[in-house]
């Protein structure tokens, strides 16, 4: 993970966990607060922080001496949003080049028969 | 807690210190950040009880620096505080006697992440392992804030990301740091909040992302290009 140091860093690493648990990389335990912050050479109290926004969120779920563990149907959900922006970005950068819907649909369409 | 009020500190006609009011939470980890003159030093020497105010206070847990407080704070000088005739290991054995709260495990992690070959004389060592030796000095005890002054001067770009591990891994919820220091990049995530000094004053102090939030910058940038550039 490459941190931009001028944006705030806990956003980037709940970005990033929501990610790794989106691709699969994470399926159940979150790394503890200490390992993330030592691999990421961060403050731990910084982890600490995306930890709770994503608990605040309810993607993830941590008890006191027990960690953080991802919610049951987290990576779903995540998926499918992260799927929906990737569209979304996809149909706006072809539109901001004056293709139309429908000649968008018409490409997704060819990209299929070629498959 | 350290509390620190109308803090002035004048060396003949200089004001190294001019009025400054801070409040630092226990187990915080702080940047102090500004050029070489800005008063970091000072600053810290005043928490340690090295040296004594001019005007104001400053209170640790409510208690004044001195005696007391030196056995729960650990400070990290810039100068070689080294003795060269001596054996790394001798001389790490030698100053934990000193110590209640040392933490030989602590010591054995740090020289071992450090590499440092402690059988050879410190005269033999280069300023780099000089400066590992000295951390793992004030690193390997268990004190309550740690006062490090200017860790990164004189390590070169390649071994900075060492050091700053090497303390991230040393690092324990509950205790309080402050790391003085003017090369910010290499550090800068470390820091929860980050206080930026010129001559004697604070200019800007914040938790750390909240700054990157509100000037779009990093704290490198803050402090090459909108305080001292």
């Amino acid at each position: 993970m490459k941190i931009d140091k001028s944006k705030p860093i806990w956003r980037q690493i709940v970005q990033e966990i929501k990610e790794r648990i989106s691709r699969g990389d994470i399926e159940k335990n979150v790394p503890t607060v200490r390992a993330l912050a030592e691999e990421l050479g961060v403050n731990p109290n910084t982890v600490a922080r995306a930890y709770r926004e994503m608990e605040r969120e309810g993607i993830v779920e941590s008890w006191v001496g027990k960690g953080t563990w991802v919610k049951k149907k987290s990576r779903d959900k995540l998926k499918e949003k992260m799927v929906e922006e990737i569209v979304e970005k996809f149909v706006e950068n072809l539109t901001s080049m004056g293709l139309s819907k429908k000649e968008i649909k018409k490409l997704v369409r060819k990209i299929d028969d070629k498959n | 807690m350290i509390k620190i009020k109308n803090l002035v500190k004048r060396y003949g006609d200089v004001y190294a210190i001019n009025n400054i009011n801070l409040d630092i939470e226990d187990g915080s980890f702080v940047g102090l950040v500004g050029p070489n003159g800005s008063g970091k030093t000072t600053l810290l020497k005043l928490i340690f009880g090295y040296c004594r105010p001019t005007l104001g206070e400053i209170k640790i847990d409510g208690s004044s620096p001195g005696i007391d407080l030196k056995s729960t704070t650990a400070f990290y000088p810039e100068y070689d505080s080294t003795y060269h005739w001596m054996k790394a290991q001798d001389l790490i054995d030698w100053y934990s006697g000193f110590f209640s709260d040392w933490n030989k495990e602590k010591e054995k992690n740090l020289i071992g992440f450090f590499n440092l070959p402690t059988h050879r004389y410190v005269a033999h060592l280069s300023k780099g392992l000089r400066a590992k030796l000295k951390l793992v000095l004030t690193l390997s005890r268990d004190a309550k804030t740690f006062l490090l002054d200017e860790p990164l001067s004189g390590i070169d770009p390649a071994s900075r990301a060492n050091i700053t591990s090497g303390i991230l891994k040393a690092y324990r919820e509950g205790q309080t740091f402050i790391f003085s220091t003017h090369i910010v990049t290499d550090a800068e995530m470390l820091f929860e909040r980050t206080i930026f000094m010129k001559e004697g004053n604070v200019v800007i102090d914040g938790e750390s992302d909240a700054l990157r939030e509100k000037y779009g910058k990093s704290m490198d940038q803050i402090f090459k290009e909108d305080l001292y550039g």
